[in-house]
């Protein structure tokens, strides 16, 4: 399997204050592979360094230690023409498809401006190929909106259009940072799908960034991988199924156990487990031990002296825990 | 049960520029004493319409064209202002939505709790009003002492949301409604304050009111559903019947488009299509275009709001003539 992107002991520090003294730890040694195909999903509450994961793939950010590789090459090491020719590969797609399309362009404009650009293409050849991008992405019948600007459409449909101009590179990896948080509810299951479709026809690999472990598991159940994120720090990773139906580390038991359930009987029965603190923990260069280790109900005084390593408990199956890495 | 709050035929619009949009269009509803009911729609289907009505604070473009709210046989809608006062917060107190931006970020908690009560004309001395505020506070399962003294931004996004709840609890309000009373929360905080509802249920005796665009929310506390789509109800029964045996198409659509941690992946099934426009809806049964049951009569005439067997009310044709879903 070709690699696309790989992530080699990331580390990404915010400074801030007059002379930048002060700093939070976003991402610690951030170690992850994507190739040919893949689907991964990224989960984890808000603060805990998704996003930043997400656009540090997408060089849409600079780790402050770690290499970041596309196919091999280390994207800030290699000249600008270079990255540029790559740069089509790897998309990105935002959270808020009310605010990531222009508002004053017409749909045509917004798919057939970065494809002629982005395939050198025009006249005939670029309407046909606008419109075959759009139907591909269930934008049906194509003409009927390329005169319609982005406000004609639901947020579903914005999504869908944001995704069809991340198309138009033709690229092997699309990277979504929460793709259906701003969707309605019936359309959300809808664009996991057809992240799924992109995935499974056209071999695009695709990054969820998702704090939905239902929308996580719908999109891994039949292939893919999930990362756990806590406090800026991988805590489990592995087969999506395998973590969900058998999760390691607490705080993925945690998140699993608090997801919503769609049934009434089992919801009500359902017993809650209490975390010792719901606070956001915020690390800097000095913190020591596990980050999750102020809420954790399992902790040990080594937890609270040494990060754990993330060790592999099972084929695909890794987990950064002192108490269950074992 | 008594019926606590009947709403009789709803209509209302909000004047926008390009037209009015009819937000609810013929909404009846009986609220029945010391349950809980789940309003459940997706954004712009005229959920908080509802309950802007129920508290007469929709925005000032909005505009009641018929119907009654009637509370203890008396209609909130032609109720002057100085009546109206008696019985908010005192028999029928608000939560609203967006608990991050509802509380004024130059005062401290217990200044919140102070205005209510002066607001809402009640006597009560300093430490009277710290003991009753204290009180609420730790129903919420908040620390008095710390929270009291704090400014909102001293504080979570969960502990804002039921500093809310408190304040609205704060004069022993008979009905509690509750808007979004879980959206942009965390995983956790949502399971927090799902369950810290659920304790509110059975500490007091209380009618709780809710909307939400997350159905799987109802599922964990709702007594009843009503299910919104365009402007219309669609269906009410109690959670169970929703959940078991959906009877009208969008119901039965947008729960099996549920992605939760429970359900069974390779059933989900997306709706397709998108929601409609409500400043021009569709003709007829505003699900027509996006249902697959839709028969001709579906396009021309919108169908009659019937009771069926037991609690069930759906707004179906197919129930109309004697043909219900299997």
């Amino acid at each position: 399997m070709s690699k696309i992107i790989e992530i080699k002991d990331v580390s990404k520090v915010f400074s801030r204050g007059f002379f930048k003294k002060k700093h939070r730890v976003v991402l610690e040694d951030i170690n992850l592979e994507i190739s040919k195909g893949d689907r991964l999903v990224i989960v984890g509450e808000s603060g805990m360094g998704k996003t930043t994961l997400a656009r540090i793939m997408a060089d849409l950010e600079k780790p402050s230690s770690g290499e970041v590789l596309w196919f091999g090459e280390d994207i800030h090491k290699i000249d600008k023409r270079r990255r540029k020719e790559l740069r089509g590969k790897v998309q990105y797609v935002h959270q808020d498809p009310y605010a990531s399309l222009h508002p004053a362009k017409t749909i045509y404009k917004i798919i057939a401006d970065p494809l002629a650009n982005a395939q050198r293409v025009n006249g005939k050849t670029l309407y046909q190929r606008t419109k075959d991008l759009l139907e591909k992405i269930g934008l049906v019948p194509a003409e009927y909106f390329f005169n319609k600007y982005p406000h004609h459409l639901s947020g579903g449909g914005r999504q869908r259009l944001a995704i069809a101009r991340a198309l138009t590179t033709d690229p092997e990896v699309i990277i979504a940072d929460e793709p259906i948080s701003m969707i309605d509810m019936s359309l959300r299951a809808a664009i996991i799908k057809l992240f799924k479709d992109l995935n499974d026809l056209y071999g695009i690999a695709v990054v969820l960034v998702l704090h939905d472990i239902g929308a996580a598991k719908y999109f891994t159940f039949e292939k893919g991988e999930i990362v756990v994120l806590y406090g800026g720090k991988i805590v489990e990773k592995g087969r999506g199924i395998r973590i969900l139906e058998n999760p390691a580390h607490p705080y993925t038991r945690v998140l699993i156990n608090s997801s919503p359930i769609a049934d009434p009987e089992l919801a009500r029965n359902r017993v809650l487990e209490q975390l010792r603190s719901y606070d956001v923990p915020i690390r800097t260069k000095e913190s020591k031990g596990c980050p999750f280790a102020h809420a954790c109900n399992y902790y040990t005084e080594k937890c609270k002296e040494e990060v754990p390593p993330l060790v592999t408990i099972e084929e695909g199956h890794q987990v950064a825990c002192h108490v269950f890495g074992k | 049960m008594s019926i606590i709050i009947r709403v009789e035929d709803l209509r209302a619009v909000y004047l926008v520029r390009e037209g009015t949009i009819k937000a609810a269009d013929g909404i009846s509803l009986d609220i029945l004493e010391n349950s809980v009911t789940a309003i459940v729609g997706e954004s712009a289907s005229g959920k908080s319409t509802i309950i802007e009505a129920m508290t007469k604070t929709l925005p000032p473009n909005g505009r009641i064209l018929s119907g009654r709210v009637l509370y203890k046989g008396k209609d909130l809608l032609t109720m002057r202002e100085e009546e109206l006062r008696k019985i908010r917060w005192k028999e029928i107190a608000l939560v609203p939505q967006a608990a991050q931006q509802s509380l004024n970020p130059t005062m401290k908690v217990i200044e919140h709790f102070k205005d209510t009560v002066e607001a809402h004309g009640v006597r009560w001395s300093h430490s009277e009003l710290i003991e009753k505020a204290s009180e609420k506070l730790r129903m919420v399962r908040l620390n008095p002492e710390a929270v009291l003294n704090s400014y909102p931004l001293q504080l979570s996004g969960g502990m804002k949301q039921r500093v809310l709840i408190a304040l609205a609890l704060l004069l022993d309000p008979v009905v509690l409604i509750l808007d979004e009373p879980t959206s942009a929360l965390d995983v956790l905080t949502q399971a927090h304050i799902i369950q810290l509802l659920k304790e509110l249920k059975k500490m007091l005796k209380i009618t709780l009111i809710f909307v939400t665009h997350d159905i799987a929310v109802a599922a964990e506390l709702a007594d009843k559903v009503a299910v919104i789509y365009g402007g219309n109800l669609v269906e009410y029964n109690s959670t169970f019947q929703i959940f078991k045996n959906p009877l009208h198409p969008y119901t039965r659509g947008l729960i099996n488009s549920i992605m939760a941690v429970n359900a069974d992946m390779s059933k989900v099934k997306p709706i397709p299509g998108d929601p409609p426009s409500l400043l021009n809806p569709p003709s007829g049964c505003r699900f027509h275009p996006r249902c697959e049951y839709a028969m001709e009569i579906c396009k021309k005439e919108k169908p009659k709001w019937i009771r069926l067997d037991g609690e069930a009310h759906v707004a179906c044709h197919l129930y109309e003539e004697g043909r219900p879903l299997k």
